[in-house]
């Protein structure tokens, strides 16, 4: 099979998203705003968990606020990916082409997973530093790989929730609903196990099993199980989001009803 | 039908159910060959772009069948993709924030046009629409007309064998839109099937080889350009002013004359005469006519192709 | 005493505008307006379940407070700018009212809304979790939060000019939150920010009417903090109509802002 031609697409896909991105989000502008953003955020959550439990508080919520770091991209942001067809009315070329609409937002989405990375780094490193968890701080970046598996999963689900979103004009409703519902049943700053509902609803989301992997990689324990359950987690949000967007496709030739339009 | 670039055959296409329904378009039947320019008018919600989405497969048709190239639209819709290109036109469906040649670079991957093709054609279609130097500015930056024509130049990349233009001229300035019809005269002159909706009945004039009329989704006349003005009722109109006695012009007129008026004022008359034909041959029995009277004043008005729809819209809708 | 009347007309009329687009804008305002400040509150109570009633309290009204800049700096500040994106800019500073006040109208449209959404939300998670609080001087409680409302007023005005020079006002709005959640003293304690920053509350209105607001649901209404949030207030207020006259003279003598 000529793969050469396959890869030079999703490659292409990848770079327009980038270019996109960084016009929207210029080095200056997110260096200055995003990052410093992210940093504070995370430092925020950290502190919030330390005014009700002291000490034990703040290193429990500094792991759980690094981690919710990665969904102001992942969820929050990558929604801007199909958003940006139907804000551009670029929607019927997605349409029409040879490429499933699922694969052109997923390369499109890279740089928001790039972002992820970059923010999540900085602010491990920075309220690491602040609030006197430098080592915790070293032993989180040294999980990366558990990161980089919350970035990938928390994106596909961000990406399935985006496709809901686009047609209603509800991407900050719905990207934003679904990361606080991570701060709420996610385990981020108390932790799971106190309202049993909660804790349903945090099994099937994103970030909640990578974030037990990643306490479990920091405590010494073991943690590939919880990690298996966050990929497994991730894949069932990606089959949700090939549907819904082939869905959408399928509707739109059907009815006339174009969602992501 | 065969060796036809677009055959559609009944196609229908309805929106909603029960007491929403709306038939968008009925039994929808025409051919268009290689090479030809086909304009569909109708007046607003006739369903023009409707035919348009059908065919360029963003629509399924209710019923019927349309085949491109002969691609069934529904049941081979990557084949009938990849011999056509569709142009909406407007200010949008273009990513604002990148260039010129981002855009068209990768609209033409999507559409199917291979890397190497690519590094060959882009540059290709930037000079046909006269983009080169403007190629690397972002589209915001942009005016209508110049969008426009990065529109038609990504269009045109997938070296389509059928074209479909969805009002290509609207917003263009008439030195842009003389600009862009040239650009679509030559596509037909290289063989491209052409299918055009437009408002602007220059658009018509200077393109088309055929026209289709659309009123409420049907297909109300399929005629030659030249036959279209003629359905209309007349090619001119001819306003004759002088003193004296007027012409005799009671009794049987030539056959050239659809319609005639006289009126007679204080100084003198003025004759109004609809001409079925506007030709050398006519304007000298028209002469004759007037030979032996005092003409002061001779208004020639050829019938526009707007009064022309006008009276086939207006005949359709009865 | 004509003037006034009309006056008070022209912000009430575009405090009603800004209501309507605010209703119209639900799904932004249920993020902000809910689910932020029932998680907020959520978590906050969560983390300490058995906490009494004066930490219910001392967290209800930082979560108010909270929730309220969040709102302030999305919404309230991007008045402008969307008027500029709807292409409606133009109407309201080349008008034949003083665009001034048909700004104040609008932010103090926004700033009622989200406060009156906010505390319906609290008060609604409080009750689902039956977790009492009590206000002893409810008074002096309500007076604070009028001025909660007039100060969020000046700072979305303020905010409001500013993000409409830059393209970027989604990107700053973001940034601008967290701040003043961190430096405001409001769900953190002043006591973790770093000594040498601390100097940095004193700035911000919202600090100090949390200890009117907390002193008056407990002990002795903080009058001095009423004082001090008066004065930001007034000072917002001030620079935002220096802001104002500036995106005029940017827009209307330099024409580097456009209005459509």
């Amino acid at each position: 099979m000529n793969w050469s031609e396959p890869l030079f697409r999703y490659g292409q896909a990848v770079r327009v998203g980038l270019l996109d991105h960084l016009a929207a989000n210029p080095w200056k502008v997110s260096m200055t705003t995003s990052w410093p953003r992210s940093v504070l955020q995370c430092l925020f959550f950290t502190l919030l968990g330390g005014v009700a439990n002291d000490a034990e508080g703040i290193t429990f919520a500094f792991i759980g606020s690094a981690a919710l770091v990665i969904t102001l991209a992942t969820i929050v942001g990558i929604a801007d990916v199909p958003m940006t067809d139907k804000w551009m009315g670029t929607v019927h070329r997605i349409q029409l082409s040879r490429m499933a609409a699922l694969g052109i937002f997923v390369a499109r989405s890279v740089p928001w997973l790039l972002e992820a990375l970059v923010t999540v780094a900085v602010s491990i490193i920075a309220v690491g530093l602040l609030v006197g968890r430098f080592p915790l701080a070293l032993e989180l970046l040294a999980g990366l790989p558990i990161l980089l598996v919350m970035i990938v999963s928390s994106a596909v689900a961000g990406l399935a929730v985006a496709s809901f979103a686009v047609g209603r004009n509800a991407d900050v409703l719905l990207g934003n609903g679904m990361m606080y519902l991570v701060i709420a049943a996610g385990g981020i700053v108390i932790p799971p196990g106190r309202l049993l509902w909660l804790d349903a609803v945090g099994s099937v989301l994103p970030i909640r099993h990578g974030l037990l992997a990643l306490r479990a990689y920091v405590d010494g324990r073991p943690w590939l199980g919880e990690l298996a359950a966050e990929i497994a987690v991730g894949a069932a949000w990606a089959v949700v989001a090939w549907a819904a967007f082939r869905h959408q496709t399928v509707v739109a030739r059907r009815d006339g009803v174009d969602a992501l339009a | 039908m065969s060796g036809q670039a677009i055959v559609v055959d009944g196609v229908s296409r309805t929106f909603g159910r029960g007491a929403t329904r709306v038939i968008a378009l009925a039994e929808a039947s025409f051919s268009v060959a290689p090479g030809e320019v086909v304009a569909l008018l109708g007046s607003n919600g006739a369903g023009k772009t409707t035919l348009i989405k059908v065919l360029s497969t963003l629509l399924l048709p209710t019923t019927g069948r349309a085949e491109l190239c002969g691609h069934d639209v529904v049941g081979d819709v990557h084949a009938a993709r990849a011999v056509t290109s569709v142009v909406f036109g407007g200010d949008r469906g273009l990513y604002a924030r990148l260039s010129g040649r981002d855009n068209i670079r990768f609209f033409g991957m999507l559409a199917g046009v291979s890397r190497r093709e690519l590094r060959g054609r882009v540059p290709t279609a930037l000079e046909q629409v006269n983009l080169t130097a403007a190629a690397d500015r972002p589209v915001e930056t942009y005016s209508k007309g110049m969008r426009q024509r990065l529109h038609l130049a990504i269009g045109l990349l997938s070296r389509p064998a059928i074209l479909l233009l969805d009002e290509p001229t609207i917003g263009l300035d008439p030195l842009e839109a003389e600009r862009l019809r040239g650009a679509v005269t030559e596509l037909r002159d290289h063989g491209v099937a052409i299918l055009l909706t437009s408002h602007y009945l220059l658009d018509v004039e200077r393109l088309a080889d055929r026209v289709l009329l659309l009123g409420d989704g049907r297909i109300r006349r399929d005629l030659t350009l030249a036959e279209f003005v003629r359905q209309a009722g007349h090619a001119a109109e001819v306003v004759v002013r002088g003193g004296g006695e007027p012409p005799a012009l009671d009794g049987a007129h030539p056959a050239w004359v659809v319609g005639c008026s006289v009126t007679k004022e204080n100084d003198g008359w003025t004759v109004t005469l609809r001409l079925r034909a506007w030709s050398a041959e006519v304007f000298r029995e028209l002469g004759a006519l007037f030979a032996n009277v005092g003409v002061h004043d001779v208004q020639v008005r050829e019938e526009r192709l707007e009064d022309a729809f006008r009276r086939l819209a207006g005949q359709s809708a009865r | 005493m004509m003037a006034l009347g009309a006056n008070a007309d022209i912000v009430l009329v575009s405090a009603r505008h800004q209501l309507l687009m605010f209703l119209s804008a639900w799904r932004f305002t249920v993020v902000l307006g809910v689910i932020q400040p029932a998680v907020f509150l959520l978590v906050t109570l969560g983390a300490a379940p058995t906490a009494g009633s004066a930490y219910a309290g001392r967290t209800s009204v930082a979560v108010l407070l909270t929730a309220f800049w969040s709102f302030t700096v999305w919404t309230g500040a991007g008045i402008l700018r969307r008027e500029r994106a709807e292409g409606t800019l133009a109407a309201t500073l080349v008008s034949a009212r003083d665009p001034r006040l048909v700004l104040v109208g609008k932010s103090l449209g926004a700033s009622s809304a989200s406060g009156v959404l906010i505390v319906v939300t609290i008060t609604a998670v409080l009750l689902g979790l039956r977790q009492p609080v009590t206000v002893e001087h409810p008074i002096w409680f309500a007076v604070g939060l009028l001025v909660v409302l007039l100060s969020g007023t000046a700072l979305g005005m303020l905010l409001s000019c500013l993000f409409l020079v830059t393209r970027f006002g989604a990107q700053i709005s973001s940034a601008l939150m967290y701040p003043v959640f961190l430096l405001g003293g409001l769900l953190i304690p002043l006591s973790t920010v770093p000594v040498p920053l601390r100097w940095l509350s004193w700035l911000v209105s919202l600090h100090w009417v949390n200890e009117f607001l907390v002193s008056s649901t407990s002990g002795d209404p903080d009058l001095a903090a009423l004082g001090l949030t008066g004065l930001l207030t007034a000072v917002y207020a001030v620079a935002g109509a220096v802001a104002f006259d500036r995106v005029s003279d940017l827009a209307r003598r330099r024409g580097t802002l456009e209005l459509v």
